[in-house]
């Protein structure tokens, strides 16, 4: 058997076996992914796709497994152990992962590795652009200095995420220094400036699959909760004039501020049943 | 008895003086620590101006009165405003010789000489009370001026000259002092000359306090540090 | 002409009020700071109060005079004094605002709503002149407040009241030193006020004016911590923040310093263009800059530096730039202290 690196060079390669919104992340800065072959087969029998958390900051860098294959269990155990040996280089000190559901044999393979498996709410809350635009604050008049992102220049753009960014925010982006602007829904996505500076993002991304996501939901002082209101008021207009209502949106509970907020909109929804599990990782 | 208009008029302004004054104490902590003699000499002259603003709301209060130790509260009041104008009165002059020359020698020597009258007066203030010299009160405990007053009251005043000469002598010499803007100070000047127009008593403290505060808003508008950058800053 | 006791006092008052207040128009005349929008404001604020002085001692100087005129001197001066003061405490509102935020666009988009009041006041103020709905003068020119007054009294406190809340709010979320005092000014302007509602005398305006100039005080003594030219920090900022570090250790923080060869006005102008928020740019001299941020992101601090090297390349510049992240081991103190060092 033989290991590849799956990369934006190669990913064409992978379309038929890996989820579209996984092979859309391919390439990105933190993104890494090996995948296991039988000897001079094209089709892989084992892959996994993970991310690094906190890799360049001074806490523990920290992997979440985004998307695992294992066709063959064989397979599945020295992707594993392949697995090991990248975040070793990396000196990740804990894995993590969230998946809607896992068959038998991921099942097998993740619990053989050391993993804890449970069932758990899931971090994500899943509403759609109709629910959004049936909310109460929608009803208010934007003001004029809240804009689409497609107002912006890139230096501009730049000079916002690097506010962003020495005000340690950054969204759920691992990556955010290093996407480009047109990462973003560019209608959907907007932005507050005061005094010629952006202080203040919504930024939203569409997946390969349709579903929105939101990256990144910030904004500084002056008015900030006043502009925080005003950008997702913003965005829900264009996402309501963009997309069917039907298109889900996808609200994660990152931290306590979103959780409040997110429960604050929508006060009866919950996340989805998911599988959580975690590994501390140790090394000889 | 109830208080006067004029007895509320020294509370109003002697509050007003002490909230300046210590304003300014507060403000000019990092002025005291760069260590500069002018800055430490402004300090005490603060401190002289608010004994001047309490001895004189000891006396708007206890003037007239006829409470218990009514008759001591007054004399005392009385006694340290004019004892507290006589430090103003010395270090004004050798505050502003400091400031505007810095010369080490002129300064020792305006402080040596100045002292004898000021001390004069100090001493004279103190020792003419129980001869009724200078200051006393009266039966009805009315403050009244003494029949002497005059003299310690012109050298204190001789000194105040000196204090306004100074400026403008070095201004005129050596062409310095722009943040100086001499003209103004006949304004407070003005609040020791029109009271008595209206047979009213000056109230001192105020007039000082109005008199620093133009001095250390001139001395601010100078450069704090003596390099741009403050690279030489003592803090 | 003969004046009463109560005239005498006011007019002794607003005389050391106008005297503070001419004094400071003296001393700020031609400020040399590279922010003018906080400086015009505050001379906007002495003009009132000048103006307030005047109109005080005009409205209230005529008591118990039975000539021609007195009436309406004093009428027209007071209605002109009601004025000022909303005028004042507007002007006050938006001092404090950019004090505190340095918007100008926030101040546009906050404020602009609040005129409104005002001007509804000014339009009525300006009818009471003619009608006296609001307030009137007896026979000896004293002041007879009408109902519909106390609105007006209540609009005026509304508006500080703002003032002390935004203070309040701002300064229970940040924690970094205070050089410019604002509750100074408002202890003596509240007390002047209080004072001339409850007792037969006007002392306002020497509340106001003596406020402003304890402000004036707490303004300029932040000047002795900033670069005039550039209006940058000195290096006797960070003398100070240490020994504030010292006392308030907070966590994060990461030093970059920039080299600009001598280009000192260039180089500044770059920095203060891709400055991001909460930061604090010290000139050290010899086209030297340093920038204090919380953050200890080396994404962040990379992403800023190579913004500044690309400006100024654009500027036919070359910077250098070196950084360093406070270690989890070290007191806000110590750090501080070692970048003293490097100068």
């Amino acid at each position: 058997m033989e290991i590849r690196k799956i990369t934006d060079d190669n990913i064409d390669e992978y379309e038929d076996f890996i989820d579209e919104d996984i092979a859309q992340s391919i390439g990105r800065e933190f993104y890494r992914s090996i995948a296991i072959h039988d000897d001079g087969e094209e089709e892989p029998v084992a892959a996994v796709v993970w991310e690094l958390k906190d890799f360049e900051e001074d806490r523990d860098t920290e992997a979440e497994i985004e998307w695992l294959y294992i066709k063959d269990p064989k397979a599945g155990d020295m992707l594993m152990e392949e697995y090991k040996n990248e975040i070793m280089d990396d000196e990740v000190k804990r894995s993590f992962f969230e998946f809607e559901s896992m068959d038998k044999n991921s099942s097998a393979v993740i619990k053989k590795s050391g993993f804890t498996a449970e069932k758990a709410e899931s971090r994500d809350i899943v509403v759609t652009v109709e629910d959004l635009n049936n909310l109460s604050l929608v009803k208010k008049k934007t003001p004029p200095y809240i804009t689409s992102i497609n107002d912006l220049m890139v230096r501009q753009f730049r000079k916002g995420i690097t506010n962003c960014l020495f005000h340690s925010r950054k969204g759920i982006l691992e990556d955010l220094a290093f996407l480009p602007m047109s990462w973003y829904d560019s209608d959907v996505s907007c932005c507050v400036q005061t005094d010629e500076k952006v202080n203040g993002f919504l930024l939203v991304h569409r997946k390969a699959s349709g579903a929105l996501v939101v990256d990144l939901l910030f904004a500084l002082e002056p008015d900030a909760k006043i502009n925080l209101l005003n950008m997702i008021r913003y965005s829900i207009n264009a996402a309501y004039d963009k997309f069917p209502p039907e298109t889900e949106v996808i609200l994660r509970k990152h931290n306590g501020m979103t959780e409040a907020l997110i429960h604050k909109l929508f006060p009866n929804k919950k996340g989805a049943e998911v599988i959580k599990g975690e590994k501390k990782e140790e090394y000889e | 008895m109830e208080l006067s208009h004029r007895n509320y008029a020294s509370l109003f302004l002697n509050g007003a003086a002490i909230f300046i004054l210590l304003g300014m104490i507060a403000n000019t902590t990092i002025y005291r620590k760069r260590g500069r003699k002018d800055d430490k000499l402004f300090f005490f002259m603060m401190l002289a101006d608010i004994a001047v603003a309490l001895c004189d709301s000891v006396v708007a209060l206890a003037n007239g009165r006829d409470f218990t130790g009514a008759k001591a509260l007054n004399l005392a009041g009385y006694t340290g405003i004019y004892l507290a104008e006589s430090v103003v009165a010395y270090l004004m002059p050798l505050y502003l010789i400091y400031r505007y020359t810095r010369k080490e020698e002129l300064y020792r020597r305006a402080a040596c000489i100045s002292i004898i009258p000021a001390g004069i007066v100090f001493a004279a203030y103190l020792i003419g009370l129980p001869f009724k010299l200078f200051l006393y009160v009266d039966d009805d405990n009315q403050y009244q001026y003494g029949k002497y007053y005059l003299i310690p009251l012109s050298v204190l005043l001789a000194y105040m000259l000196a204090g306004f000469i100074i400026p403008i002598v070095i201004k005129v010499k050596s062409g310095r002092l722009k943040h100086m803007h001499i003209w103004l100070y006949l304004l407070p000047v003005a609040g020791f000359a029109v009271p008595y127009v209206f047979k009213l008593a000056a109230n001192a403290s105020v007039v000082y306090a109005v008199i620093f505060a133009y001095l250390h808003m001139s001395a601010m508008n100078e450069e704090f540090f003596d390099d741009r950058y403050g690279r030489e800053a003592r803090l | 002409m003969s004046f009463h006791g109560e005239v005498i006092t006011t007019l002794y008052v607003e005389g050391t009020a106008l005297a503070l207040v001419i004094g400071l128009m003296v001393n700020t005349a031609g400020t040399r700071r590279k922010d003018g929008v906080r400086d015009k404001i505050f001379k906007l604020l002495i003009i009132h109060a000048l103006f307030l002085s005047v109109t005080d001692a005009l409205s209230f100087g005529f008591r118990y005079q039975s000539f021609d005129g007195a009436t309406i001197i004093t009428r027209v001066s007071r209605n002109l004094n009601e004025v000022l003061v909303l005028g004042f405490l507007f002007h006050w509102m938006i001092f404090v605002d950019y004090l505190l935020y340095g918007s100008r666009d926030h101040l546009e988009r906050k404020y602009r709503p609040t005129t409104i009041p005002i001007i509804v006041c000014v339009v009525a103020l300006f009818v009471n002149t003619f009608t006296n709905f609001l307030f009137e003068f007896d026979d000896n020119q004293i002041f007879i407040a009408k109902p519909a007054y106390w609105v007006i009294v209540a609009i005026e406190y509304l508006y500080m009241l703002d003032t002390v809340v935004l203070l309040l709010k701002f300064y229970a979320k940040s924690s970094g030193p205070r050089f410019i005092r604002v509750l100074p000014f408002i202890v003596p302007f509240v007390a002047g006020s209080v004072i001339s509602r409850l007792s037969p005398y006007e002392v306002r305006s020497l509340g106001m004016a003596v406020g402003l100039v304890l402000l004036h005080f707490s303004l300029m003594n932040e000047r002795c911590y900033r670069d005039e030219e550039t209006g940058f920090y000195n290096v006797a900022f960070l003398k100070y923040i240490a020994g504030f570090a010292a006392e308030h250790d907070s966590e994060g923080g990461c030093s970059i310093i920039f080299d600009g060869a001598e280009k000192e006005e260039e180089l500044g102008a770059i920095i203060r263009d891709e400055l991001p928020g909460k930061c604090a740019v010290v000139n050290m001299g010899h086209g030297r800059f340093m920038v204090l941020a919380q953050t200890q992101s080396k994404t962040a601090i990379n992403l800023f530096i190579n913004a500044v090297k690309e400006a100024a390349h654009e500027e036919n510049m070359e910077i250098s730039a070196d950084y360093s992240i406070r270690d989890a081991s070290n007191s806000g103190e110590t750090f501080i202290k070692g970048i003293i060092e490097k100068i």
